[in-house]
């Protein structure tokens, strides 16, 4: 039969529980357990304190690490960027020439590379102008040409910063501008 | 958040950070409460305080696993001290042949708790006397009442907690926490008639009927 609380009933089952829980309020904890509480105190602080000593080097170290790679890479990057910003005027110079022999049988990069002569795209790249000299047994020669049958062409060619090279045109140099002979 | 509850979430941020003097004041905040809660639960002092040493073990050692959005310190510390009384109960059950067995069993003073010399001290007053057989009574019928009734019973009338805190100690809704405790204070109030004396008879009772239970209940204690 479940047992039925009434107002009354439950007043005073209250009362008595207050009495009960005034007892209990009179319980105090034994030294025995303060001593092991402030044992256990102790001993947690040591190990958290020990534990921190260990952390914090390792931190350090971890610190120390990053900051090394960090560094090194900093400075590898430094030394390669150096060493290629003396041979970037070398291959730019080169590569002007590298397709010639495609184009003619002699060909040579102008000496005069003249603000007009030579574009730079810093963001892009450069364009060259080079003169090219074509010699053929069969090529029909006009008056004003030299009589071994050469002929002189100006060729601009763009080398983007891709390592592309690109022929952009290709001038009779008697059409263009004189081009003082070597 | 209550500025009492804001103070014991700083005293755990202090724990974290290994601040030993936030570990006793956080002790002697909540160690009473605690130590309480397991006499109540386990009728043993030295279960009871295996329970509140293990529960403040706990949260020295693992004080991140307290989380301040999901309920207060109190009821994080009862909380563990829950979980470890019910443990305790386990093994008790395991050990004890049976509470009821051992109630009959006649009371021994060298083997009860520290319980014994309080009352003895109180014996020459008649009012003291009757007064404290009669909390003995109360004592006794509460740790009859099954364990879900008991902490009820424990918490909501002995340590005055709020329903919304023993909700949260508890794992229950509110709703859950009143009528458990409705049924729990039935359950009582039909222990305690069963336990009181009759009117007519002058014969008090044995004073120390609980405490043989008490000491059979601490023989499975937290080991």
């Amino acid at each position: 039969m479940s047992p039925v609380l009434n107002d009354q009933l439950d007043r005073e089952v209250i009362r008595r529980l207050d009495d009960y829980a005034e007892s209990l309020r009179a319980e105090a904890p034994s030294a025995d357990l303060q001593a092991r509480i402030d044992a256990s105190i102790a001993e947690w602080a040591t190990e958290h304190r020990k534990r921190g000593l260990l952390r914090r080097p390792l931190a350090w170290v971890v610190a120390a690490a990053c900051l090394a790679v960090i560094a090194g890479g900093i400075a590898l990057l430094a030394i390669d960027e150096s060493g290629e910003s003396p041979g970037a005027p070398d291959a730019l110079a080169r590569a002007p020439g590298s397709p010639l022999p495609e184009l003619s049988a002699r060909t040579a990069v102008s000496p005069l590379a003249t603000g007009s002569q030579v574009s730079l795209f810093p963001a892009e790249g450069a364009v060259f102008r080079v003169k090219a000299n074509l010699a053929s047994a069969v090529m029909p020669t006009s008056a004003n040409q030299p009589a071994n049958g050469e002929r002189q062409y100006w060729v601009d060619v763009r080398i983007a910063n891709d390592g592309t090279m690109r022929i952009m045109q290709v001038l009779p140099a008697e059409r263009g501008r004189v081009v003082p002979r070597e | 958040m209550t500025a009492l509850t804001a103070e014991d979430a700083d005293l755990v941020s202090r724990l974290r950070r290994g601040d030993a003097a936030a570990a006793r004041e956080l002790y002697q905040r909540h160690g009473g409460a605690l130590l309480r809660f397991g006499l109540a639960m386990s009728n043993c002092r030295q279960t009871a305080e295996d329970i509140v040493h293990d529960t403040f073990v706990e949260i020295l050692k693992h004080p991140v696993r307290f989380d301040p959005t999901r309920g207060s310190v109190i009821a994080y510390l009862f909380g563990i001290a829950r979980h470890r009384m019910s443990r305790v109960a386990r093994a008790t059950l395991r050990g004890a042949e049976s509470r009821d067995d051992a109630a009959e069993e006649a009371f021994d003073p060298a083997t009860s708790g520290p319980d014994s010399t309080r009352f003895e001290s109180v014996q020459d007053a008649g009012d003291e006397i009757d007064r404290a057989r009669d909390v003995e009574r109360v004592r006794s019928a509460v740790f009859d009442l099954p364990r879900v009734h008991r902490e009820v019973i424990v918490l909501c009338d002995l340590e005055e907690l709020s329903y919304a805190t023993a909700s949260e100690i508890l794992g229950c809704p509110i709703g859950t926490v009143r009528s458990r405790l409705s049924r729990a204070r039935a359950l009582l109030a039909s222990r305690l008639e069963s336990l009181d004396p009759p009117e007519d008879d002058e014969t008090p009772t044995e004073l120390g009927v609980d405490e043989a239970a008490l000491s059979l209940s601490c023989r499975g204690s937290l080991t």
